[in-house]
């Protein structure tokens, strides 16, 4: 069993409607994961932790950051946070789900500042296989697995 | 059965001091359980044994009543930021809050905690093992065991009583863990499990506070408070790596003081719920 995970930078601005974000570097990708326009299908079933940071470049005032992570097109976790004060917020939200082949993952954003809202360098989505028998055998201790730091990398995240 | 590698520590004595405006590493010079190599507690860190990905979460409240302060919570590796969160409390009574990260480490690496706070004064670390901490795992070898489960039908939560979430509702369960009849998880081994719950109100519960805890066997081992200034809607994550005795009851408790008796979302996936994964022996 190959041990697989995910994980890039969103390369995107929040907007007053909700959309999907859009990834810039990849950090690493275990797997063969298919990202475009930013939704993710999983290439092999399994539990997965999905977390993500999302920073802001730019403030609030009295305004509300909401976010969901998306498995399939339904809502699968929410984090939102709100600020009065004009401060660059920056939330993480995170799930465990059940992720079949080719099942879908994207996160949607939406800020009700009226203005549009960059994410800072510090903001990722991570999809990352919660456990991995130990039969995996050389897919787990060898070119794909945690133990070694291998993979296709694409970016400096 | 496979053990559990990782190890986590917390803060352990009192009165450390954030002072404001500057960014600070939090004393952490107590362990909580440690599988040999990770602990490092007179340097306030934990250091990777095995290059690979690693789970983390850093876990910090202040002994403050904190309002209107910006506040910052970051998850640094060899001094570096990698993540951080970034939240202004409204009337938060001793706020806490967790960031849950993934990366990609390299042995000899250490994780650290580091906070920033911008009240205009020193604020306090709240000094207690369910509230301020740093929790550091690999990807555990073994089948999969753990079981996710949610709020199934509206749950009303009166103001100003700590309230058990009602989790009748199942979306998958791997070894037993689920026991949805008593809307909880129940641990079926003795070990590491690590948890994370989802507090969701419908409501903006503005200038007001929200708490969370996660109960093993009625004890309190992971706690959460926030408060909104302009909530929207009021959801955030309480997550915790916690030891847990087979058998032992796995709740989720909610509190919020809005004054009125406010209804929990019970959205499914989306709503309040709450996921757990066993992690191995320790």
């Amino acid at each position: 069993m190959a041990f697989d995970a995910f994980q890039a930078t969103f390369g995107d601005s929040v907007t007053s409607s909700w959309g999907d974000m859009a990834f810039g570097a990849y950090s690493l990708s275990w797997g063969d994961w298919d990202d475009t326009l930013g939704e993710v299908t999983c290439p092999t079933a399994g539990y997965y932790w999905i977390e993500f940071t999302a920073a802001l470049t730019s403030s609030m005032t009295n305004d509300t950051f909401d976010t969901h992570i998306m498995v399939n097109g339904s809502q699968y976790g929410i984090e939102t946070t709100s600020d009065s004060g004009s401060k660059l917020v920056a939330i993480n939200g995170r799930t465990l789900a059940y992720l079949d082949v080719n099942d879908t993952v994207s996160v949607e954003m939406y800020t009700n500042g009226g203005t549009n809202v960059l994410l800072t360098s510090y903001s990722h989505l991570s999809i990352v296989m919660a456990a991995v028998p130990a039969t995996g055998g050389s897919d787990f201790s060898g070119t794909d697995g945690p133990i070694a730091t291998k993979g296709r990398l694409l970016g400096t995240g | 059965m496979a053990s559990f590698a990782g190890g986590k520590i917390y803060s352990s004595v009192a009165g450390q001091e954030i002072t404001t405006a500057a960014w600070t590493q939090v004393t952490l010079g107590g362990t909580s359980f440690d599988s040999d190599v990770f602990a490092s507690t007179a340097a306030n860190e934990l250091t990777v044994a095995t290059t690979g990905l690693h789970g983390i979460i850093g876990s910090l409240g202040f002994e403050e009543n904190h309002d209107a302060v910006d506040t910052l919570i970051a998850i640094r590796v060899n001094g570096t930021e990698e993540r951080r969160i970034r939240f202004q409390n409204g009337v938060a009574h001793w706020p806490c809050r967790q960031i849950f990260v993934m990366l990609d480490l390299t042995a000899g690496d250490d994780v650290q905690l580091w906070v920033y706070q911008s009240s205009g004064s020193n604020a306090t670390i709240w000094d207690a093992e369910a509230v301020t901490s740093l929790s550091l795992w690999e990807i555990p070898q073994q089948t999969f065991e753990g079981a996710r489960i949610y709020l199934d039908a509206a749950q009303s939560v009166s103001t100003g009583t700590m309230t058990k979430m009602q989790l009748g509702g199942e979306t998958f369960d791997v070894g037993g863990w689920s026991d949805i009849a008593n809307d909880q998880v129940e641990a079926q081994k003795t070990g590491i499990a690590l948890i994370n719950a989802q507090v969701a109100f419908e409501y903006g519960i503005d200038d007001k506070e929200v708490r969370a805890e996660l109960r093993v066997d009625t004890a309190a081992l992971q706690l959460a408070r926030a408060s909104f200034e302009i909530g929207h809607w009021t959801v955030f994550n309480v997550s915790g790596l916690v030891e847990v005795t087979a058998l032992d009851a796995i709740e989720f408790y909610v509190y919020q003081n809005d004054g009125f008796a406010r209804n929990a979302f019970d959205g499914g996936n989306a709503g309040m719920g709450m996921q757990v994964q066993y992690m191995g022996t320790i």
